[in-house]
């Protein structure tokens, strides 16, 4: 058995990225609490949660560092972006402005994460669907357009939120398995820890030549 | 039962096996079979007088297999080298002492061992030995102790853990390859073979076997959900420490994890286990040597419905000699088959295992339908016959886990005779510590298991004269003799004898001892006192027994079958239910971790700076709570590709600090602007804006804002700007300052416009110069005395805001002395700028070279340099009072009037300290010759 009962055997790095007020924040509670915050106040720095998932029958522990959205702080938030397995790019279906500044979060995380990071965009808040602002077809439009797995979610009733931290996870091991991200690489946001193994040493035979009596 | 000596069979030569195992370099003279004792216990080994070049040796070797076939059973254990230290005592027993050793060897009273003996004697006349020699072989020896302390001492991380199925389960093969080779157990059986035993899911989840040893174990430590809370507080304590050195390497959550979702499963087992109940059929037989002539099927099938496990044990299988000496008896096989074909023929039955040691086997079948939740099969026997190691007498065992339950049968034959009371319970006791299930790290013992059948001849006998016991069996008055039988008072006694076993009352007459082929008791000249020799006892919660019968039917043994049908209780873990549970397990955890994860409150999160001065500290304090649940260690850090973790500026302290759950650390967020970094921020090229990262050990950061107003000041201007200033630095307009501070501003300036009027020298300059002209010309220690901060402070007030216009003459002197060094050492550009500096250090002892740069300087550098200089020489010429001296004057002016460029500092590369020194020194030199050039005397440039 590749990994114990409890044991997790990777840990994956995301990062939370997207402009103020968009809801980062509140997906990472939403998935580590499976709750809604309701007043969540903005984040002046960076939060941190974790949970540990299962992918493949492998148990995975997400370290999700969640950033503050203010223009302010851009300079100092491209730190956490070094090291990322996963990059959840989030806007905010209701304001069309926070959708118009994907592409240069989309410059960052591009160019301050490692070729084979994943980057998931999360069309956030899809339960204000009366607010509209951006078309779920265009934004899909815009993901394909730009290779990035796509959903809405939303924090508030935790439609997809879980699907978007799994599917990144999917996508990440996915490419642990086909060789296309070496986890020896410095910063490829994946730590492999084997699980010690656990069933006795078994010295018996596998298969009974005599001991059948029927 | 007689010592039948192993070697005394001529198909074995022991000495040719030796001989064959060390190969040509030595001769093996002579190798016997004999028993090492060690601390009490016995073993049987090899021993084996070994030479070479008249030197000998005592080689003493351990053999997988009882008794040793091929060179390649044997092992060496221990060698002893028979030199100076070398000491023998010797009769049967043989003491064996060298200078680090002492082995105590029991040789079979035989011919070949006398010849063993004698040979000793002889040797140790030799003369004085090296024994260089024996180095390899002793290396043997030491790989194998190696391997053995290794085993003792696994690399299991929680091998102290109270409730670890590791603890009892091996890391790899390798090790238990280790152990089988250094076992020093005596196995006398040969496997045969078992079905299958892959572990099924279920039990590799919660690794049952051993789990109501250890259940207990955790009761005393657990005993409520608040002081498992408290004890997974105190280690996410130390694991807050552990983290500040790495979050990343989290090694340590994941291992406490690993523990709390195993006692989290433990205690809600109930939510995820069934039970269920199964048959399971007990019989034991002493046949006395007897081939099964008589159908087995009165004994083994006692019900209509088929058990779903048999376990049958027999004693005294196998009477013949060859039992003892060859692994292989022809009577078992008879058995066996006997056993199989008469197996309830209403169900499938596979055999789990069978072991024999000598003439007690046990063999266990299990219905086809249980195999795939069976698991970790295992047996051992202990033999407790002549010596504590010949096996014909002791016990064999089998254990497995059943779903989540763990069983174990033993089948032993205990000592016989009426009087031999205390041994058999000496033999119990053997069997009970000896037996181990090595398939397990460390072992496993019997009385690890969830249940337990002792089942055997355990030949206790009835304390009556033999005419009472044979009137009450007449009278089946079987309480009375019940009331002398000696188990049975072991059972009623808490005697540590079959502690915790229990036996249905035997309604049957006595099993022991017929006249073989009759059901008359016996009739021999001995007269044997019947007795309830054959027993079946259990322990554990959850068996219920049906039927304990015997069977005089079967009459070709001197002992009757006897039988017992039970209904026993294993848990079963329900996978869905077990999931369920598991899961949650994991979301509270997930949630604990989270909220075991460090959390901290800032009061504030921006520091603002209002009207910040040069060399004026103005400081906030940002108070930083431990809301969370453990101990933080916080740190401010550097943001991507900065040297530092702030603008040289600012500086937060404690920079660095460690918060208790609940309490709160005061940080200190100061900006001061010095002399090094006043220019940038005069000219705009740098504002009061910085954002501090704090960042907590294994948890988020937090971001601390700081900014400010930085009131532009004379200090850190540049000559060109000062000139051209006609009010205050504060009555300009920073857009105008900003202008007139970029270089070049005075080529671009229309002077003629601006009615021409440029300072000759900055006016700052002038009132500090003319304040000590004024005052200070006769004062001592000029330049030497420091000035005071507030003083300073007024001065810089002066300048920037021309208020008061002069500076006011009752400030010391020294204070001014030290604000013109100062002035002259923030200028942006220094007075003979960065450019020529190098050009100044190449000419300084060249006058005409050192003019040539001077009064090719721009006009407000020249004539603030020619300015300083002419207010030197006056000093100068109070020397007999003001005490100066040219050289400390040119010194100290030199260093201000002449820096080296911001990125030619003489730091590059890997300089020693002695070596930069030593440059600086030089330097300065040559700065105070090129002033003093303009000191020492006036030029008119």
């Amino acid at each position: 058995m590749a990994a114990g009962p409890y044991n997790y055997s990777y840990i994956f790095k995301y990062i939370i990225i997207g402009d103020m007020g968009v809801g980062k924040s509140c997906l990472l509670h939403q998935f580590t609490e499976k709750k809604f915050m309701a007043d969540c106040p903005h984040t002046i720095g960076v939060e941190f949660g974790t949970r540990i998932i299962e992918v493949a029958s492998q148990k995975i522990k997400l370290q999700i560092w969640d950033t503050a959205g203010q223009e302010r702080f851009r300079a100092v938030t491209r730190s956490y972006y070094r090291g990322a397995a996963g990059a959840l790019m989030v806007y905010d279906i209701t304001r069309r402005s926070t959708y118009n500044h994907l592409s240069s979060w989309l410059t960052d995380a591009r160019n301050l994460t490692n070729p084979n990071t994943v980057i998931f965009l999360i069309g956030n808040k899809c339960d204000l669907d009366a607010q509209r602002d951006v078309t779920y077809e265009e934004a899909k439009q815009f993901a394909e357009e730009n290779g990035l797995m796509f959903l809405e979610c939303s924090a508030k009733t935790g439609e997809n939120v879980e699907d978007a931290f799994l599917d990144t996870a999917k996508k990440i091991y996915q490419n642990i398995q086909d060789g296309s991200l070496d986890l020896n690489a410095a910063e490829s946001g994946v730590q492999h820890k084997p699980a010690t193994p656990r069933s006795p040493i078994n010295t018996d035979q596998p298969q009974n030549k005599e001991g059948c009596a029927c | 039962m007689f010592y039948v000596p192993l070697s005394s069979q001529p198909a074995i030569d022991i000495t040719k096996l030796v001989q064959k195992k060390l190969g040509q370099d030595v001769i093996c003279k002579q190798a016997v079979e004999c028993v090492r004792i060690d601390e009490g216990k016995r073993f049987l080994r090899y021993a084996a007088i070994v030479e070479r070049s008249r030197e000998h040796g005592l080689f003493i070797f351990t053999s997988s297999r009882i008794p040793c076939l091929q060179s390649s059973d044997l092992s060496l254990e221990v060698i002893i080298a028979v030199d100076s230290g070398f000491r023998h005592k010797a009769d049967y027993h043989l003491h064996l002492r060298s200078a680090d050793k002492h082995v105590l060897l029991e040789l079979p009273r035989l011919d070949t061992s006398t010849a063993f003996l004698t040979k000793i004697v002889s040797l140790t006349k030799d003369r004085k030995q090296t024994f260089q020699w024996l180095e390899k072989y002793r290396r043997e020896c030491q790989v194998f102790d190696e391997t053995d302390s290794r085993t003792s001492n696994s690399s299991n991380p929680f091998a102290d853990d109270v409730f670890d199925p590791l603890r009892h389960v091996s890391q790899s093969q390798g090790v238990t390859q280790a152990k089988t080779a250094g076992s020093r157990q005596t196995t006398w059986y040969e496997d045969s073979t078992p079905i299958a035993s892959q572990p099924t899911a279920s039990n590799s989840a919660l690794q049952p076997s051993h789990r109501s040893a250890s259940r207990d174990s955790l009761d005393k430590s657990v005993n409520t959900y608040e002081e498992f809370t408290d004890s997974m507080e105190s280690v996410q304590k130390q694991l807050g420490i552990s983290w500040s050195v790495e979050f990343n390497s989290a090694e340590k959550p994941a291992s406490s994890r690993e523990k709390f979702v195993r006692q989290f499963l433990i205690e809600r087992e109930n939510e995820f286990t069934n039970v269920q109940y199964l048959k399971v059929f007990c019989g034991t037989w002493n046949v006395n040597g007897r081939s099964p002539l008589e159908p087995l099927n009165k004994w083994m099938v006692v019900d209509n419905e088929p058990p779903d496990i048999y376990a049958i044990g027999f004693q005294e299988l196998d009477l013949s000699k060859e039992a003892f000496i060859f692994a292989d008896s022809p009577k078992e096989a008879e058995w066996q088959d006997a056993v199989m074909s008469y197996l309830h023929p209403k169900a499938k039955y596979k055999k789990v295992k069978s072991v024999r040691l000598v003439g007690v086997l046990l063999i266990v079948y299990i219905q086809e339908k249980h195999v795939p939740n069976i698991s970790y099969i295992d047996s051992d026997s202990v033999p407790t016959g002549i010596m504590g190691i010949l096996g014909n007498k002791g016990g064999v065992s089998i254990r497995f886990t059943l779903y989540s339950t763990s069983l174990c049968f033993v089948n032993s034959h205990l000592a016989a005779h009426q009087d031999e009371f205390e041994r058999r319970n000496s033999d119990y006791r053997d069997i009970m510590s000896r037996t181990r299930f090595k398939q397990f790290e460390p072992p496993l013992e019997i009385s690890e298991h969830d249940i337990v059948f002792w089942i055997g001849d355990l030949n206790y006998r009835i304390d009556l004269p033999i005419d009472e016991v044979r009137t009450c069996i007449k009278k089946e008055m079987y309480t009375r003799l019940l009331e002398e039988d000696q188990l049975y008072g072991l059972l009623q006694a808490s005697s540590d004898v079959f502690k915790g076993f229990e036996e249905g009352t035997p309604k049957f007459d006595p099993t022991y001892k017929f006249d073989s082929g009759t059901n008359n008791y016996d009739t021999s000249e001995k007269n044997r006192v019947p007795a309830w020799c054959d027993r079946i006892l259990w322990r554990g919660p959850n068996v219920k027994q049906h039927r304990y019968n015997s069977h005089p039917q079967l009459r070709i043994s001197d002992h009757k079958p006897v039988s017992s049908l039970f209904t026993v209780g294993v848990r079963v873990i329900d996978q869905k239910l077990y999931k369920k549970v598991y899961e949650d397990i994991m979301k509270h955890l997930d949630r604990l971790e989270n909220d075991y994860l460090p959390q901290i409150k800032l009061d504030k999160t921006e520091c603002v700076f209002k009207d910040v001065k040069f060399i004026e500290s103005q400081s906030q304090v940002v108070t930083v709570v431990n809301i969370g649940q453990v101990p933080v260690e916080f740190e401010f850090i550097n943001k991507l590709d900065d040297p530092t973790y702030c603008k040289p500026w600012l500086k937060a302290t404690p920079s660095k600090h460690y918060i208790q759950a609940g309490s709160c650390c005061e940080v200190t967020v100061e900006v001061y602007v010095d002399k090094a970094t006043v220019a940038k921020l005069n000219s705009g090229e740098e504002k009061l804006e910085d954002i501090l990262v704090l960042h907590l050990a294994g948890g988020k950061d937090s971001f601390i804002t700081v900014s400010g107003n930085f009131l532009s000041s004379t200090f850190g201007s540049s000559i060109e700007a000062l000139v051209q200033m006609h009010g205050p630095i504060r009555e300009v307009p920073v857009a105008d300052l900003l202008e007139i501070e970029q270089p070049g501003s005075l080529n671009r300036l229309d002077i003629a416009q601006d009615g021409g009027r440029l300072y000759m020298v900055p006016k700052e300059i002038w009132k500090l110069v003319d304040f000590l002209h004024r005052n200070g010309l006769d004062k001592e220690d000029l330049f030497q005395q420091p000035g005071r901060n507030s003083e300073i402070q007024l001065i810089r007030d002066c300048l920037d805001t021309g208020k008061p216009d002069r500076i006011p003459d009752n400030l010391s002197v020294h204070s001014v002395a030290e604000a013109l060094l100062m002035f002259l050492e923030c200028l942006a550009q220094p007075v003979i700028p960065f450019n020529l500096y190098s050009q100044c250090m190449a000419s300084c002892n060249n006058l005409m070279l050192s003019k040539q740069i001077v009064s090719h300087l721009p006009d407000c550098h020249k004539n603030t340099f020619l300015y300083i200089c002419a207010f030197l020489r006056e000093l100068l010429q109070h020397s007999a009072k003001n005490g100066l001296e040219p050289k400390f004057i040119c010194i100290m002016f030199g260093e201000v009037m002449l820096r080296p460029p911001p990125l030619s500092t003489p730091n590059k590369g890997q300089a020693s300290v002695k070596d930069r020194r030593s440059r600086l020194r030089e330097e300065e030199t040559k700065k105070s010759a090129f002033v003093y050039h303009f000191v020492s005397q006036d030029l008119n440039l």
